[in-house]
């Protein structure tokens, strides 16, 4: 569902931001990105998404490249920013329609996804407000929302799960297996590692641009025995032997 | 000390606008601050050192011929510095209102231990720098002019440089203070959507009303004559509101110390007030609208109803335009100054008293009359132009998305699509207002319909062609870092720009037409022909270069 090959970003000519990257997301697939402060989580996802321009390499995106065919790929990707501070003098119900307007969500859909989506997240009661008098919390909420209204098969999350509370946090995973169970593919970014660890099918491990690990916890937990997985990251970011 | 000039740094920094590493943009910026300075700053600065020194040499020849006291000498420049006055607490307020208010930073200020004084006082100071810089050259062209007809000596020129970096002070303690009484005291913050718009509208409307009323008279002459004579109402009444500028032009006039020092004193005085307020009243008033997210609480059957299907583009333009009008420093910018024309035009017709020169171009085109019309289609081709660049919904449409502005790249849209939205807000909002002015205009010099229908195709024509000139320069470095949304438009060098290249090339234009019908005598009916293909060319030209080199500029654009 994502195919990524040598992808390379270069910043101002200079500072190689993601270099070199390849990996794979394939359906029923949640896979979490990991990786510290700066090392090129961010910026992979935004290339993923369209919204940077990579220097090298290829992206696809539900078998669409995100360069000959971008409209048919951002279409199936449903995308989480690392900032929920969106169109804060829109309403709730004004943004959620705005999404699946642009998305071609119909009036039966959208009313049922609002709904559910809504109350699943607690934000029934508040759609008629403008964003702009949500916490943080509830901005995160809405962009989740937003990001899900038109069931897209590939879910790209960046840190999404900042700013949730507990019961927020833990729907937001159920749905990820649940979408992961149905044959989409869930890639998220985030630094929690007991999170990655409970959820993720496998894990990609970025750092100074680079991939350094892909595969399962379990499988690197193996390889390195007597280590927990805490120690093992923290050994392999700060590029010590483990 | 060191933490006021940090903080003071760190509050400038954060309105500045980032600049462009890469070297073509550098240079295209350049090149437009260096024909805006050509074309734009230095012909303003002339025309005000020479307004100032006409009118000074008026009265003083009125003060040799023993009609008027010589005390009054300094007249015509003490009304130029109290205009200034004025636009600065038009301008400053909504300003000032944002600085202490609305930033973004406050919420990350607040919790240091930074004393309210220190914090208040430091903000003041970012703003009369940032703000102040335009009205300096106003200030130093009005006293240049002043001083070459009076005659001068070192203390004149003194008095005059601490005056011209002093005289902003008053007017914006004068926003300062309006700000932390409305904050603390009113309930407008419930509303705050509506807060600084309405208290800018109320005092366009005040001063426009007062400005009005005070200055209605017979010509210029006589206008002269009065301002000799001491016996303009205007004149009295802003000597209370700003009573600094009556001494400073004393000071000035006749070499007064004494008045200087008075001077100086009011304008300590008035910061003193001014900071023991802000001590009282200032983190209240930012408490009451952190207190203040109150949500519309409906029931999820009711607000449902509203979620419906309809076209991506009425959705997208429908956020476009909530987005403007709901934010108050889009609002006040971008739409509410729109209304200002009306009242310029009546400012103009109304200062010029007998000799009134709209009068007599209205008179030549009711008698048909060449120079007549050709006047009245400059003047709406201009107007035209001018309305669309100055409220900057065109230039500032790519940096008003600011933080989201990846939201333009990541959903499913051509960014052809996206622009052209933004290009139609912008038209419909620039030529709706043009347009509402063009039929009072039509209908007060009974225009025929013939010319009503040229004038509307100029008007939508401009329009057109200067929404995606703005929107064109807005792609190439768009603000998109600000800390509130005033920040989006202010110090926004795109909106700077578009505004100065529209003056440029309807001064050109304008004269153009002009020179060809006058000098050259090429009739007006070819020339307005020749001025719509110009536009109608002009406008597909700078729409292909935004479909091509826009889009391409947006790709660039990385936050």
């Amino acid at each position: 569902m994502i195919e990524v090959k040598n992808v390379t970003k270069i910043f101002n000519n200079t500072n190689k931001a993601v270099d070199n990257i390849s990996f794979e997301v394939n359906p029923g697939e949640i896979v979490g990105f990991i990786g510290p402060n700066g090392s090129g989580k961010t910026t992979t996802l935004k290339l993923l998404t369209g919204i940077y321009q990579k220097d090298e390499g290829t992206i696809k995106v539900a078998g669409y490249d995100i360069d000959k065919e971008p409209l048919e790929a951002k279409k199936n990707i449903g995308y989480i920013s690392d900032s929920p501070d969106m169109f804060l003098r829109l309403k709730g119900i004004e943004f959620l329609n705005l999404i699946a307007d642009i998305y071609n969500v119909s009036t039966i859909k959208r009313k049922e996804r609002i709904k559910k989506l809504t109350k699943a997240f607690g934000l029934e009661d508040i759609l008629d407000s403008e964003m702009i008098s949500y916490s943080h919390g509830m901005r995160q909420k809405m962009m989740v929302i937003a990001a899900l209204i038109h069931e897209p098969d590939v879910w790209i999350l960046d840190e999404p799960l900042i700013g949730l509370d507990p019961e927020s946090a833990h729907q937001l995973k159920e749905m990820m297996k649940e979408h992961a169970k149905k044959g989409h593919a869930v890639l998220f970014s985030t630094h929690v590692l007991e999170v990655a660890e409970k959820l993720c099918d496998r894990v990609l491990i970025i750092k100074e641009g680079k991939i350094i690990y892909q595969g399962t916890l379990k499988d690197l937990k193996k390889k390195y025995t007597k280590k927990d997985l805490e120690e093992i990251f923290l050994r392999m970011v700060q590029d010590e032997d483990v | 000390m060191k933490m006021y000039r940090n903080l003071v740094r760190t509050f400038l920094l954060s309105g500045e606008m980032p600049k462009s590493e890469k070297k073509n943009k550098v240079k295209f910026y350049f090149t437009l601050g260096l024909i805006a300075t050509l074309f734009i700053f230095i012909p303003c600065f002339i025309l005000m050192a020479f307004l100032v020194g006409i009118t000074t040499d008026g009265i003083k020849e009125e003060i040799l011929s023993n009609i008027a006291y010589h005390r009054n000498i300094g007249n015509g420049l003490l009304l130029v510095i109290q205009f200034i006055c004025i636009f600065s607490m038009i301008f400053g307020f909504n300003i000032v209102l944002n600085t202490f208010y609305f930033s973004g930073d406050i919420e990350h200020i607040l919790p240091l231990p930074i004393k309210p004084k220190m914090l208040i006082s430091s903000k003041f100071m970012a703003v009369l720098i940032s703000e102040s810089l335009m009205e300096f050259l106003f200030l130093i062209a009005a006293f240049l002019g002043f001083l070459l007809v009076n005659g001068f000596n070192i203390w004149d020129v003194l008095m005059s440089i601490i005056g011209v970096l002093t005289l902003p002070i008053l007017p914006l303690v004068y926003c300062g203070i309006i700000a932390l009484l409305i904050m603390r005291f009113t309930k407008l913050i419930k509303n705050r959507n509506n807060v600084l718009t309405l208290v800018l509208l109320g005092i366009i409307i005040l001063i426009g009303m007062v400005a009005i009323g005070y200055l209605n008279n017979d010509s210029i002459t006589e206008f002269i004559h009065l301002l000799a004579a001491g016996e303009v109402g205007f004149l009295n009444i802003m000597n209370y509101i700003f009573p600094s500028t009556y001494f400073l032009v004393e000071a000035v006039t006749n070499t007064n110390i004494g008045a200087f020092i008075i001077y100086l004193l009011i304008n300590a005085f008035a910061y003193i007030v001014f900071m023991l307020l802000a001590d009282k009243f200032y983190i209240p008033g930012v408490k009451r609208i952190s207190n203040n997210a109150n949500h519309n609480q409906a029931s999820l059957t009711e607000t449902i109803k509203e979620a419906k299907r309809s076209s991506f583009i009425k959705s997208y333009i429908q956020k476009e335009l909530k987005i403007l009008l709901r934010t108050p420093s889009f609002f006040s910018n971008c739409i509410l100054s729109n209304l200002l024309w009306p009242i310029i035009i009546i400012l103009i017709y109304l200062i010029q008293g007998q000799d009134n020169v709209i009068i007599e171009f209205i008179n030549h085109y009711k008698q048909g009359e060449a120079l007549g019309v050709l006047v009245i289609f400059i003047s709406i081709f201009v107007i035209s132009a001018i309305l669309t660049t100055a409220n900057s919904i065109a230039s500032s449409s790519i940096s008003r998305e600011g933080k989201h502005f990846p939201f333009m790249k990541y959903i499913p849209v051509d960014y052809k699509t996206q622009l052209n939205i933004k290009a139609l807000i912008s038209i419909i909002i620039s030529f709706g207002f043009n347009f509402i002015y063009l039929l009072i205009i039509c209908y007060f010099i009974e225009a025929s319909f013939i010319d009503f229908l040229v004038f509307t195709i100029v008007s939508l024509l401009s329009s057109i062609f200067f929404t995606y000139l703005g929107i064109y320069l807005d792609t190439i470095n768009p603000k998109l870092i600000w800390e509130d949304e005033l920040n989006a438009l202010r110090g926004n060098e795109n909106t700077f720009f578009s505004m100065a290249i529209s003056m440029i090339i309807a001064a050109v234009l304008g004269g153009g037409i002009y020179y060809l019908n006058r000098v050259e005598l090429i009739p007006l009916s070819i020339l307005k022909t020749m001025l719509i293909i110009i536009l109608a060319m002009g406008a597909i030209l700078i729409y292909y270069k935004v479909m091509n080199k826009g889009i391409k500029n947006i790709e660039e654009v990385e936050i």
